[in-house]
């Protein structure tokens, strides 16, 4: 009898203090969202069912539409560049050489820094006067552009130029890993019956790190969608609101111009991008463990 | 073909590094400097910058508010996450199924859709600008139970019978003899909270007030908001809040790159 209730209870205990906050912080806020984003809240606490106002709001309006181009835009950009850098890079400190784990650690070191430093500095390196790469730019004859202020093609790639140089070391620790797991015997043995390193490389290497391509690409694509630190800092989305991406849009919406609501529904959409990839990975990964 | 992959590391290499020497250059020139199209300062060096530059701001402040932010939620996170994970692999009882899935369902949903709801709840809880609000809805438990749970699995139940036959209690078994097992998933739980809590920008913008709250990263861009011209005292504040986490980095890397990239190198990706 006493073995039971330890059974029972015992566990329940240990996991009280979680679930609670589960609850509170996790499970009733997804709940909430989706609520509020069929309700008006033009100011804090005051709530009325609205329909599908907000959704209609928001396919009428610029503003998420430009917001949901750019964060497409910059998931397509950044996260193909990087994994082709993190592999590449992979791939190069796999090799034995001298002072690898330095350079494992240069290159993987931004990730540890926080993306408001970067910003910070990658700001005042394209600043208009003064920034580092006007002045190289200035020494071969290019003439100063205003990077960031300027034009929204322009300032959005220098963002997605920083988040590439900022992400790839994640990647890439994770594809020495997979390294790791392919052994020397089965490049060897590709090499001894004749294929040439791009060969090996191309027909055994990728093939066999196909599920660390796969972890590597969701990761950064579901993280890709939450992008707005950078963009936060280097241009607050703008000029206007060219350079503003779907979570900048939340924030505009619910803490600049205090609708509630309506940022409910942008995040929303955010949870539906996210769920159809979260969707999209099991769907990938469900064959090969079952096959 | 070595000497090339040589070259391209020690590229790869430069890039990666120049943006912060670009940095530590800045920082030593004086104001009027800036404008010199030169890496490093002509004439004088300005060391003095970084004192200057802190002193200028609460930025004892953001550090103390920082420390104390990430380690709470780090140890936090061990704490819940060993907890639960031990309830989750250590235990049979109807729902345990059920719970796991909630737990791992939690992981799915990106932070930012929580958010507002989140903001209400702290308003109406008494959390919005307190630190405590700043760590619990931030806590990642879905992660930090399933890793501890594939951890604390591997551990023998021979062991922990044992202990309960020499009549040792549930929670003795759990603080004797699960947590001292858990050390390498703890330091890489830890320290991947540890570092999202320190990094963390959008949810302190949202709920803190006070100036003397701040993070790191809150108080960095107060600064630069306040003194856009003094960009030298900018990229030297930036730099003395880098060394911290850089000291950790140099010392434990090992832990810190399997802390940060925990994620695939423990769960998902195994």
């Amino acid at each position: 009898m006493r073995a039971r209730t330890r059974e029972r209870v015992t566990p329940l205990l240990f996991l009280l203090p979680s679930l609670v906050l589960l609850g509170l912080f996790a499970l009733w806020p997804l709940v909430h969202a989706v609520v509020m984003s069929f309700q008006h809240w033009r100011i804090l606490g005051d709530a009325e069912p609205a329909g599908f106002d907000n959704y209609r709001t928001l396919l009428a309006s610029d503003h998420f539409w430009v917001a949901l181009r750019n964060t497409l835009v910059f998931a397509f950009v950044t996260v193909p560049l990087g994994l082709v850098l993190a592999l590449g890079s992979a791939l190069l400190l796999n090799q034995p050489l001298r002072a690898r784990g330095l350079m494992r650690g240069i290159v993987f070191y931004p990730v540890t820094v926080s993306m408001v430093v970067i910003a910070l500095l990658w700001r005042w390196m394209f600043s208009e006067n003064y920034g580092i790469v006007n002045s190289l730019l200035g020494s071969i004859g290019i003439e100063q552009q205003a990077w960031l202020s300027e034009s929204p093609a322009k300032a959005f790639a220098v963002i997605m130029a920083l988040s590439v140089w900022k992400g790839f070391g994640y990647g890439m620790v994770i594809y020495l890993a997979g390294l790791q797991t392919i052994p020397d015997a089965v490049r060897e043995a590709a090499r001894l019956d004749g294929a040439s390193r791009w060969q090996t490389f191309r027909h055994v290497t990728l093939p066999l790190l196909n599920p660390t391509t796969l972890f590597v690409a969701v990761i950064a694509f579901i993280g890709s969608f939450q992008v707005f630190d950078q963009v936060y800092v280097m241009t607050q989305g703008g000029p206007g609101h060219s350079t503003s991406v779907l979570v900048h849009l939340i924030y505009e919406l619910a803490y600049v111009r205090f609708q509630m609501g309506l940022a409910c529904a942008v995040a929303c959409v955010l949870l539906a991008i996210t769920l159809i990839l979260t969707g999209i990975q099991f769907a990938l990964i469900r064959p090969r463990t079952e096959g | 073909m070595r000497l090339l992959i040589r070259i391209a590391l020690v590229l790869i290499c430069v890039v990666m590094l120049f943006p912060f020497v670009f940095m530590l250059a800045t920082a030593l020139k004086s104001e009027a400097q800036l404008a010199q199209p030169g890496l490093l300062p002509e004439g004088a060096w300005h060391p003095e910058n970084f004192g200057t530059a802190w002193n200028r701001a609460p930025f004892t402040h953001y550090l103390i508010n920082s420390i104390i932010v990430a380690i709470g939620a780090g140890a936090l996170s061990v704490l819940l996450g060993a907890m639960g994970g031990f309830a989750l692999s250590k235990y049979r009882f109807t729902g345990r199924g059920l719970l796991l899935i909630v737990v791992l369902s939690t992981l799915m949903v990106p932070p930012q859709v929580k958010m507002i709801p989140n903001f209400l709840i702290c308003a109406q809880i008494g959390l919005l600008d307190t630190r405590l609000g700043l760590v619990l809805p931030m806590l990642p438990l879905g992660f930090g139970i399933f890793l501890m749970r594939q951890f604390i699995r591997a551990i023998p139940d021979d062991l922990l019978a044992a202990s309960r036959i020499d009549g040792a209690g549930e929670l003795r078994i759990f603080l004797r003899i699960v947590l001292p097992l858990c050390g390498p998933a703890a330091a890489t739980l830890g320290i991947f909270t540890f570092m999202a809590s320190w990094n963390e920008f959008l949810w302190p913008l949202i709920i803190l007030d006070t100036p003397e709250k701040y993070t790191i990263p809150l108080g960095l861009m107060r600064f630069s908001q306040q003194f856009s011209v003094e960009q030298n005292l900018l990229m030297a504040v930036s730099f003395l809040s880098m060394l911290p986490t850089m000291i950790l980095f140099l010392i434990f890397q090992r832990a810190f790159v399997q802390g940060m990239a925990g994620v695939s190198l423990h769960g998902g990706g195994g």
